[in-house]
This record gives structure tokens, C-alpha cells and sequence, in this order.
């Protein structure tokens, strides 16, 4: 029994004429029944209009089922009188950093969960410094939110959810709309929460290289979960991921095409280093004069200063 | 341009009267709007002239940063200015046509211009010192009363809260906008004003749709952080009046009652 649980869970956005005569339906979720572990990190992976978005704001109520239903810790989302405990379990962080900072200064904004919960003055205070710790932001709790990075702000908004007390943070492509720098920061501070905090994340992205830390990757198409199951497992399927439309890490791509070609390569290389580590010994064996290996540190994949090729 | 209104926009640092209650920087505004709608005499302008660049000085908000807040009335400004000082009757020092320059005029101008300038300065000084949360939680607390007759003051003051976070934000997605029909020849300098006015269409027409994207977003992301109005809603700073508080009141007396008795 985990944390967030959907059964057969439907939805549809339904588009009426100006009689309220059904002009059109759109069914975003597909039978999706799904159930995420306490402090998970899980991914999920999908095309645009594949249902994912959709999904995350199932979570914590923003958007009710069409039909199915979804537990967040053994409540039903259907049941209005727990709507606000919903939300504050299942917490949102979503795409555009700019569209959900309230406060005008990092503080207030990190503060405005607590306060619509009624938590008092001085356990608002200590929540808010732990949150801002907690994404590395304390130097920044007075600035305005207008004066920060684009991640910086996603930071900010992580924050914001950190100090409603979250058992579960819902993230809704929140990498989408940041440089490379940024997607890290905010990647790598997930990960910390996640592992530091327990707090289960739940990842939508579409960015392939932020899922390859991920415990679990779930993959939807057309509102219906495709394929679950560990990165590695995901990633040695490049074919498949192809036909939902899905790109794969470049280095896992560049294995998968080189065993096409007839390398002995393994199944669902993740990253760089692992891929030179199965890649160098080959090399030395068939050209054996020309790869040295000297100097070649496995743990990172990497030289010291000497090149391997001459 | 409109990157220098400087309304609505925090100046973080550590004085005084960034400190204190927000009410009482309510209040202090109001006596110096009031203070420069009561002034009739050099003297009294002196003694308003005086008491605004003490609040700055001990503000701690660069001079600089606030008269940039003026950038954005100069028009308004120049259109009174002339108003009051060609159409004022009195004792005319030349005339051009119907125009009459008066020395009732020039005073009148003079005043007005001051005014102006004192009311921006003065109402930017209360923004630029308190957040504008801070300021939305003293008008909250000061309107109060107007909840029993109906008036959802926790509301407003929530949607003002916004409004004024967003102004930076929107300014700048007008610029990107500009910026992006301008590559594409539009052109919004030249031209009469009607010609003037119907370039701007091209550019008012996606300022709105993203500011309703907008809105929608931030609604969803507030409600998913549990708002659900003012009830049952906790402070994270919650209003006292302190020794400060009390001192400024004084002063605020003083201050007024200076310039009631310095009037001709």
C-alpha cells in the first residue's frame, strides 16, 4: 500500500458548445492504475499530451477523476472533506517558477503555505528556515523573487511545499523552463530532499537525463501507463521509448546504435562513465597498440591528463 | 522606460522605517498627503520639504532610487504645470494669443508641481520601506472594520498583494513583447496618436492572454498550498505597535499641526 494510489483511474476534458451540449471529449487518463512507494523517487516519463500533467494534478485534487479514484495516504481525493489535508501531504511544485511565488520577498512566500494552514507565528518561523536551509536558500530569504535565477526560484517554490510538511512532493516539469545549470540545481536539491528528508518525489519531465537517478520510471502514452519500471530497465527498451515518441540519454542512444552495429556492449547504459568503462576494454582488445589505458580512472570514467587514443 | 516606476518595488535594507508597523507608515503617508493639501505657504512647503528628506535619510533608500519613481508622472506633471500657469486669471506678466502667463499663475503652478512631486515621492518611500505584504496586512488590519458591512477586505488586499507582485513581471514580458513585434517591424514610435494607439493593439492583445495564463496558474498554485481565504489564517508576521510605532505617531502630530499653523 503506498503513498499516492490510482485505480483505474479516467480523465476526460470535456468541451461543450454554448447549449452545454458535449461537443467534444478528450480522455487525458486511461485506465491508469498505478501505486508509488513512501520515499520514492519516481519519474515520470511522457510526450506531450500523453496524460502526465494531467496526472500530477490528480494528485493532490487539483483536477477529480472522471471516473477511478486516487488515495494520497489512504484518502480518497473524491472526498472534499479532506481536500486540504490532501494537498497539504501531496505538495505541487509546478512548470513556470513565476506563476506560483505569491510573496513579494523569498520569506513571505516560502511562509504562505503555513499560513493558510494556521499553524502558529513561531513554528511558521522555524519552518520556514528549516525549508530555506533545506533547499539552500537561507542567503537569499530576504531578496525579492524577482532579483533570482530561474532556479533559484523553482528552489523558492520547493520551499514553499517543504514547509506545508509534505509526506510527497508532486513536481510538474519543473525543469522545463531553465537552463542547463538551473535543471541541475533543482535536480540535485530533489535528491537531497528525497534522500535527507525521506519525502517522496514524483517527477514529470521529459528530459530524459533527470530520470536516470530515479528509483522507479513510470511511462505514459495516450493517457495509459506503458512501461514501469527501473531506469536501466526503461533505457535498455531504446526501441520501444522510440515508438512513445521519447528520446534516450545521447550515451545510452550512442551504445544502443554501436550494438546494433555489432559491439558487445550491455543493455541500458546510464551514463558516461559506465559506458567508457564497458567500452575502453573492448578497445583495447581490438586495437591493442593504439589504446593505452594508463592513467584511466574507472570511478569517473575519465583520464588523468594523458589521452587513451594516441 | 516602464522599467522605472519604482511602485511597488522593495528596497531591502535595514532602517527605522523599513521596521516599522506598516499601519503607522499608512498613517504617516496619509498625514503627508493631507500635510501637502493643507500647505498654502512657502513656509509650511519648507517645513513638508524638511520632513521628507529626513524620512528619507533615515529611510536608507538611496535618494537616486526614489526619484526615479518621478520618471513616470513627468507628463502629468507638465501638462498641470502648464494648465495652472497659462489659465490661472491675475495680473498677466506677457501674453501669446489667448494664453496669459499671471503671477497667480506661476505661483499656483509652482505649488501644484510640488505637490505632485512630494505626493510620488512621499507615497514611493512608504512602498520602497515596507513589502508589500506587510503593506496589504496593514490595510487588512486598518479596514478591518469594513468586513461587517460586507466588504471583503482580505480579499482585496490579497488581490493587491498580487498585483503588485506581478507589476515587475508583466513590465518586462511588455518589453519582451515590444522587443519581439519591433524584430518584426512593428513600430510604435512614430506616427499620430491614433496611429500611436493602434500599434499598441498588436502588443496589449498577448500582454493580456499571458496574464490571464498567468493568473490561472498562480490560482492553481495557491490553492495548491491550501488558500482558502482569510479564514482560519495564521500570520508569519503578525502586526505590533511598538516604541518606534509610538515616537513616529508624535511626530506625525507635530507635523501636521506645524503645518496647520504655518498656513497663510
Amino acid at each position: 500500500m503506498g503513498i499516492i494510489r490510482a485505480s483505474k483511474l479516467i480523465y476526460e476534458y470535456i468541451r461543450r458548445d454554448e447549449d452545454e451540449h458535449v461537443e467534444e471529449v478528450n480522455r487525458a487518463i486511461d485506465q491508469l492504475t498505478v501505486d508509488i512507494k513512501k520515499g520514492d523517487f519516481v519519474a515520470v516519463l511522457g510526450h506531450n499530451g500523453s496524460g502526465k500533467s494531467t496526472f500530477a494534478k490528480q494528485i493532490n485534487g487539483i483536477l477529480l477523476p472522471s471516473g477511478g479514484t486516487v488515495w494520497v495516504s489512504d484518502m480518497n481525493t473524491s472526498d472534499e472533506s479532506h481536500i486540504w489535508d490532501i494537498r497539504k501531504t501531496a505538495g505541487m511544485v509546478f512548470q513556470n517558477p513565476d506563476n506560483q511565488i505569491i510573496g513579494n520577498i523569498v520569506e513571505e512566500d516560502v511562509g504562505f503555505g503555513p499560513e493558510n494552514l494556521g499553524v502558529p507565528t513561531d513554528e511558521i518561523w522555524k519552518r520556514v528556515d528549516r525549508s530555506l536551509a533545506a533547499v539552500g536558500m537561507t542567503a537569499y530569504r530576504l531578496k525579492s523573487p524577482n532579483k533570482l535565477s530561474g532556479g533559484q526560484k523553482q528552489r523558492v517554490a520547493i520551499a514553499g511545499v517543504m514547509a506545508m510538511k509534505p509526506q510527497c512532493i508532486i513536481l510538474d516539469e519543473p525543469t522545463a523552463m531553465l537552463d542547463p545549470n538551473g535543471r541541475k540545481e533543482v535536480i540535485a536539491t530533489l535528491h537531497e530532499l528525497n534522500k535527507k528528508e525521506n519525502i517522496t518525489i514524483l517527477l514529470i519531465t521529459h528530459y530524459m537525463e533527470e530520470v536516470i537517478d530515479a528509483d522507479r520510471v513510470i511511462v505514459m502514452d495516450d493517457g495509459k501507463l506503458v512501461m514501469d519500471g527501473t531506469p536501466r530497465e526503461i533505457f535498455s527498451h531504446v526501441q520501444e521509448l522510440k515508438s512513445y515518441r521519447l528520446d534516450v540519454p545521447q550515451v545510452t542512444e550512442l551504445a544502443w546504435e554501436l550494438k546494433k552495429a555489432g559491439v558487445d556492449l550491455p543493455d541500458g547504459i546510464l551514463s558516461r562513465e559506465e559506458f567508457m568503462n564497458a567500452i575502453l576494454p573492448l578497445m583495447k582488445k581490438r586495437f591493442p597498440d593504439q589504446v593505452n589505458l594508463e592513467g584511466y580512472c574507472p570511478d569517473v570514467g575519465t583520464f588523468g591528463t594523458e589521452s587513451a587514443v594516441k | 522606460m516602464i522599467r522605472d516606476i519604482t511602485l511597488g518595488q522593495y528596497y531591502p535594507v535595514d532602517s527605522v522605517i523599513h521596521r516599522m508597523d506598516p499601519r503607522t507608515k499608512l498613517f504617516g503617508t496619509m498625514v503627508f498627503i493631507i500635510s501637502l493639501f493643507l500647505a498654502n505657504s512657502i513656509v509650511a512647503y519648507a517645513v513638508a520639504t524638511v520632513f521628507l528628506i529626513l524620512a528619507v535619510r533615515i529611510s536608507k533608500v538611496p535618494f537616486k532610487f526614489i526619484v526615479r519613481g518621478l520618471k513616470a508622472v513627468v507628463f502629468l506633471l507638465l501638462i498641470s504645470v502648464s494648465f495652472n500657469m497659462f489659465l490661472t486669471p491675475g495680473e498677466p506678466i506677457f501674453q501669446i494669443g489667448f494664453l496669459k502667463l499671471t503671477w497667480e499663475g506661476l505661483r499656483t503652478a509652482g505649488f501644484m508641481a510640488l505637490r505632485l512631486i512630494y505626493l510620488v515621492l512621499g507615497s514611493s518611500i512608504m512602498t520602497l520601506t515596507t513589502t508589500p505584504n506587510e503593506l496589504t496586512d496593514g490595510l487588512e488590519r486598518s479596514l478591518g472594520f469594513l468586513n461587517k458591512v460586507g466588504v471583503p477586505v482580505h480579499e482585496i488586499s490579497m488581490m493587491m498583494s498580487i498585483a503588485l507582485r506581478f507589476i515587475p513581471i508583466l513590465i518586462e514580458e511588455t518589453d519582451k513583447i515590444m522587443k519581439a513585434q519591433m524584430a518584426r517591424g512593428a513600430d510604435f514610435e512614430t506616427g499620430n496618436l491614433i496611429q500611436k494607439a493602434k500599434s499598441m493593439v498588436p502588443l496589449l492583445v498577448p500582454l493580456f492572454i499571458s496574464a490571464f495564463r498567468r493568473a490561472t496558474d498562480l490560482a492553481m498554485a495557491m490553492e495548491a498550498r491550501c488558500y482558502h481565504g482569510g479564514e482560519g489564517r495564521t500570520k508569519m508576521k503578525p502586526l505590533k505597535y511598538e516604541k518606534r510605532d509610538r515616537i513616529a505617531y508624535l511626530v506625525y502630530i507635530v507635523y501636521l499641526v506645524l503645518v496647520i499653523l504655518l498656513r497663510k
